[in-house]
């Protein structure tokens, strides 16, 4: 009852009949406006939040997610040679990483956004059995690079240039006809 | 010989390519010293370069990802490179048709990725007998529109290099080219044309004359590396250049 009480007044019908709505269009965008709604609520409700153990400060969704990703590559190595467990933890990163992704502004941190996207692709594109340990310490790196607030141009091709002198190319391999 | 001159092909198939071609190519170039030149980044730009503005400005003109891939049949059949269609069909796949995230990652290649790998492996100061206009060219994005200008006519004519190198620099080697068979008669009546003064080796003639323009510049000391050997045997053989 009290999301209905947020939805916002139109007086008569008449806006919907401007807008090209008839009863039913009108019921659709009342029904599309509470579930948005009741979307944004339920997400409110299950935001966790990450606090400092030392001052009691609430952590930037931005570290936990890296403290998050710190810990998979920890896990990775000590269970390397458990393929199915190396299979899992791939998969994690690669959600986590896109998450840290979306926690950039694409404007104003360019190319700290960039860097996250090349990341991921690389993760993307890595088949979890073929992986080696010196990749591991490549994706290692790359995400301790990503602690840093900004990432500028230079960095990010460099991150670049490890990637692909690393066997992790993000650029998907392409069967082409020459 | 360690000196390798790379083809737009190869340049696009360093890393636009399947991972045993990328492997194979990067094996070869293993210890050597790869150059490449600025006629061929102007054709690497017009190519890749533009064909990625133009899938950009196509999927962010459609409301959704899929009417983009029934307008790419449509609109790019002849156009988009087999190389960008396939990126295409792999950022489909992978972005799960979300739109943004495929329109993020082409801007990637547009802005920075595309020349940075052109420029991965080889040289970082290219060959530039031709001054071609093409290879300044620099794409610009204004109102969420990516344009990139590599535009080269007969007029007004590109203040470009390319006939003080044919007509000048190698006009011996361009008589030799009259004399290439049936198989390459466009090439070679373009060639006679710009020889007796018909015609100028811009814009189109310019790239009919690819090929042999990339033969023309490559140092007699390289091997040229190229995956289109057809077209490049002839040229090669009659200019005593050699192929990889």
């Amino acid at each position: 009852m009290k999301l209905v009480k947020k939805i916002p007044y139109i007086g008569t019908d008449y806006a919907f009949e401007s807008a090209g709505l008839d009863k039913l269009g009108k019921l659709d965008y009342i029904e599309k406006l509470l579930t948005k709604q009741v979307e944004e609520k339920l997400k409110q409700r299950n935001k966790v939040e990450y606090v400092n153990k030392e001052n009691a400060e609430i952590l930037p969704q931005r570290e936990v997610l890296l403290h998050k990703a710190n810990t998979l590559l920890d896990r990775l190595r000590n269970e390397f040679d458990d393929l199915l467990n190396r299979l899992e933890i791939i998969s994690l990163l690669k959600i986590v990483i896109h998450q840290i992704k979306s926690c950039a502004d694409k404007n104003t941190e360019k190319y700290y956004y960039r860097a996250c996207i090349i990341i991921h692709d690389s993760i993307l594109h890595i088949k979890s059995e073929e992986l080696t340990i010196k990749q591991v310490d490549t994706l290692q790196y790359l995400i301790n690079k990503l602690k840093q607030k900004t990432i500028d141009k230079e960095e990010y091709y460099d991150i670049d240039t490890i990637l692909v002198e690393n066997n992790l190319d993000w650029v998907p391999a392409l069967e082409v006809d020459n | 010989m360690d000196i390798i001159f790379l083809d737009t092909t190869i340049q696009a198939d360093k890393f636009l390519s399947d991972k045993e071609k990328k492997e194979n190519i990067r094996r070869i170039l293993n210890g050597k010293r790869a150059i490449s030149s600025t006629y061929i980044l102007g054709e690497f730009k017009s190519t890749f370069l533009k064909d990625a503005t133009a899938l950009y400005n196509l999927i962010n003109d459609c409301e959704e990802v899929g009417d983009a891939v029934i307008r790419f049949e449509r609109y790019y059949k002849s156009r988009i490179v087999s190389r960008m269609a396939k990126l295409f069909g792999n950022l489909l796949k992978e972005c799960a048709n979300d739109k943004q995230e495929i329109l993020d990652r082409l801007e990637i290649y547009i802005e920075d990725m595309l020349v940075k790998r052109f420029f991965h492996s080889i040289d970082k100061v290219l060959i530039d007998n031709t001054k071609c206009i093409r290879s300044y060219a620099k794409p610009m994005k204004k109102d969420n529109v990516w344009t990139i200008d590599v535009s080269c006519r007969q007029n007004p004519q590109p203040k470009c290099n390319i006939c003080s190198f044919l007509l000048k620099d190698k006009k011996v080697d361009l008589k030799k080219l009259t004399n290439l068979s049936d198989e390459q008669v466009k090439v070679r009546s373009v060639i006679k044309e710009i020889i007796k003064g018909d015609s100028l080796p811009y814009g189109n003639n310019c790239r009919t004359l690819g090929d042999t323009i990339i033969v023309l510049e490559a140092p007699d000391d390289s091997l040229i590396f190229t995956t289109n050997k057809k077209d490049f045997t002839p040229l090669c053989k009659i200019l005593n250049k050699n192929l990889l």
